[in-house]
């Protein structure tokens, strides 16, 4: 069966490019970036190189640049580390416990947040617009002199929207607060400077834009406290120990030229796509909505509703014609939850049930979303016709 | 050609739905795994990692994978804590001794899973059960039959099958015994060969059903009096949910001999006892009755009637009526349990059943 991938909001396959700049380092060049000898001294070069590159494509120094398991581990780090150097400081007025994020974050940052609050810190969990936009204003007004960290995505993995980060920093200035944003969805997909963009942490996860799994990244700007919670053998500038995923870093790097290298032709690409695939969906499915900014959003991601059926039956059936999309987010036991995100704009409980999320990526084509529009009428007329709350049922 | 018939099998990730799922690939069906998260939540607030875990899912996954087959994870957690949860709370409350499995095959694998193969343009649903369907062709009805392995036949929790579903159910273990099952595990080297047998009430940790009772409904524990048959006062119960038909322990009685639970008096909040020969009923009345073979009843007609799961099945008169039926047992049989399923046989085959009065 032909299959077709419109799930890249999950994971992407890796640039074959990326791949051939990493093969080497399974292979021939395997030293450990720690030893003294010329095997350690080749892959420390990669490892530096790697870290240089980066930092160049964000617009940041290569000493603010940690490198992580990936975006999970980089959103921990982002909300444990200022909580505890809050913990260890020495403020004359005692120690700051509130911190800011939003409803529609990912449970990378929601379940931390979680654990902190158990931990006795308290958060306040913003919400959103009918778009799934964080107010600025609204933040603001929520800040005291107790706050000490803000933590909102750049933007949003179910629905795509884009949120306004450098307002947000705008809000902070001089404050004395430290501001993180999950960038895993954004990196590749929008520009990220990080000399125009105050903000001072920034997560990266590199398979999301074409690299392999199991490397990320924590930006970490000059100045910010960051005590570190991965303790051992002093790697990553003493901030995050353990012998570095050599091949996995240059991957990484890589992935990220090639993402800046191909940046307006992709997302040219992948808007011209999109539409293709919403306009196609509007005429031929009855009783849709799109969830999301109708602009103000990554390109290729499509967050649709469709009413009086389960989304989980038509991922099914997609899957079952070979064609994969996701209800959102991907999660191990792959049981369909109802999406947070959706429910914190206001989307009702049935809709989002209905809800279906395609991502777009490089190597679709015109043609694989004409199968999907072909595909998908047939089976949302099925499914409605077998849902008890369908009014158009044929008699 | 035509086209390979589609199948979904109810994975529990156990050796029986996984040597099922492999018997039909090998007998040319499409199979697609589908395990159902039926996870019962502790406490009220329902914690977002939920969407992680358990064993059961991951070791289906694991089979479907050896299988090279479709694997589906489907969330019935709510609906399983409605009809199946709920109501197995809500039937001890009420002095009865409920059967949660029957409601689960019922309600939800040939309830809400059969719905969804139409959803999923799939011929049959398969399960791991020891049971055998057959269409007899004279009367052009499906029989539901005991499964030939005696020590493993699951007849007795199917019997609210329906004809319609008959006609849309695979159970092909229903031909072998247990130990040729597991060999064909290990044959078809599937990890969960060696997997212990699965428990009796899925959802009840450590098989305390009563504390399980307790902590979801502990308003259905009111203290009240235990009586003889005579309504002498003997002392105090803990409360109805703590005590099912034949049961001794828990009685705490100060009195030399030795009392059974003959009755539960729901409105009341009576616990009756009475002796060991007290227990024993000659007649019993069940309701909410399913005709395997028709819908009519095949009026009276002397059968084997099952009232428990570990109950050998007796010989009786069984009454037969539309929606009830009355049981005449040749020799009086030992707590009957209302809330109980009683089971319908004639030799092999399941007649039908219903829900002891």
């Amino acid at each position: 069966m032909e299959r077709i991938y419109l799930d890249h909001s999950a994971t992407t396959r890796v640039h074959p490019e990326v791949r051939e700049a990493m093969l080497p380092f399974l292979g021939e060049v395997f030293g450990n970036p720690s030893s003294i000898h010329w095997f350690g001294q080749e892959a420390r070069q990669a490892v530096e190189g790697a870290r240089e590159k980066v930092a160049g494509l964000v617009g940041a120094r290569p000493e603010e640049i940690v490198f992580t398991s990936g975006g999970t581990e980089s959103d921990n780090w982002a909300l444990f580390g200022p909580a505890e150097a809050e913990s260890q400081s020495h403020r004359p007025d005692g120690k700051r416990n509130h911190l800011v994020t939003s409803q529609i974050e990912h449970h990378a940052i929601l379940h931390p947040a979680e654990i902190l609050e158990k931990r006795g810190y308290q958060v306040t969990y913003l919400g959103v617009d009918r778009f799934g936009i964080v107010d600025p204003e609204a933040l603001a007004e929520t800040l005291t002199s107790r706050t000490f960290l803000v933590s909102i995505m750049m933007a949003n993995n179910e629905v795509g929207t884009i949120q306004p980060v450098a307002e947000i920093a705008e809000k902070l200035r001089g404050k004395n607060i430290v501001l993180h944003t999950d960038a895993v969805q954004a990196m590749g997909k929008i520009p990220v400077d990080l000399r125009k963009l105050p903000v001072d942490l920034l997560s990266i996860s590199a398979h999301k834009f074409y690299g392999p799994k199991g490397i990320g990244l924590l930006f970490i700007r000059k100045g910010t406290k960051m005590p570190h919670l991965i303790h051992g053998g002093s790697q990553e500038l003493n901030l995050r120990s353990g012998t570095e995923n050599v091949a996995g870093i240059v991957g990484l790097a890589k992935a990220l030229e090639i993402s800046a290298r191909d940046f307006e032709a992709n997302s040219l690409r992948l808007r011209r796509l999109q539409k293709r695939l919403e306009e196609g969906l509007k005429q031929k499915i009855e009783d849709i909505s799109f969830n999301g900014h109708p602009e103000k959003r990554i390109p290729g991601l499509t967050n649709v509703s469709f009413s009086y059926i389960e989304g989980e039956a038509i991922l099914l059936n997609l899957d079952l014609r070979g064609i994969a999309a996701s209800s959102g987010s991907a999660c191990t036991s792959r049981s369909f939850d109802p999406s947070h995100v959706l429910k914190a704009m206001g989307v009702s409980p049935e809709l989002a049930r209905g809800s279906i999320r395609f991502s777009l990526g490089r190597e679709n084509t015109e043609e694989e979303v004409d199968l999907v529009l072909e595909a998908l009428p047939g089976i949302i007329q099925k499914l409605r016709e077998m849902s008890p709350i369908y009014p158009g049922k044929k008699k | 050609m035509s086209k390979k018939k589609r199948v979904i099998v109810a994975m529990s990730g156990g050796v029986d739905s996984s040597v099922a799922a492999a018997l039909l690939k090998e007998k040319g069906f499409e199979v697609i795994g589908v395990t159902l998260d039926l996870r019962v939540e502790k406490g009220k607030k329902i914690p977002a990692s939920s969407c992680c875990g358990l064993d059961a899912i991951k070791s289906a996954e694991r089979v479907a994978h050896k299988l090279g087959i479709r694997h589906y994870v489907l969330d019935f957690r709510q609906q399983f804590d409605q009809v199946v949860v709920q109501d197995f709370i809500s039937e001890y409350g009420r002095g009865r001794t409920p059967n949660p499995c029957v409601r689960c095959n019922q309600l939800i694998k040939f309830g809400s899973l059969f719905q969804k193969l139409d959803e999923l343009d799939s011929d049959f649903l398969a399960t791991g059960h020891y049971a055998r369907i057959v269409f007899d062709q004279k009367e052009g009805a499906y029989e539901l039959l005991r499964g030939v392995d005696p020590a493993k036949d699951q007849s007795y929790f199917l019997w609210p099958m329906t004809q319609r579903i008959l006609a849309r159910t695979l159970m092909p273990l229903g031909e072998f015994e247990k130990r040729r099952v597991r060999q064909m595990a290990v044959s078809y080297k599937l990890a969960t060969a060696q997997r212990p047998e699965s428990q009796e009430i899925c959802f009840v940790p450590d098989q305390d059903y009563i504390g399980f009772v307790r902590e979801r409904s502990p308003e259905a524990f009111r203290p009240g009096p235990i009586q003889d048959t005579s309504g002498k006062r003997l002392g105090e119960h803990e409360g109805l949910p703590a005590f099912t038909i034949g049961q001794k322990r828990r009685l705490k009685l100060k009195v030399p001999e030795v009392y059974y639970v003959i009755r539960i008096k729901a409105e009341e909040n009576v616990l009756v006892v009475g002796k060991e020969s007290d227990l024993s009923r000659k007649f019993i009345q069940v309701e909410g009755i399913n005709w395997i073979r028709r819908n009519s009843s095949p009026g009276v007609f002397v059968g084997q009637v099952k009232i428990r799961s570990q109950h050998a099945p007796v010989e009786a008169v069984i009454r037969g009526f539309v929606d009830r039926a009355d049981i005449e047992f040749m020799e009086k049989q030992r707590a009957a349990a209302p809330g109980q399923s009683a089971v319908f046989y004639r030799g092999e085959e399941v007649i039908g059943g219903g829900i002891i009065k």
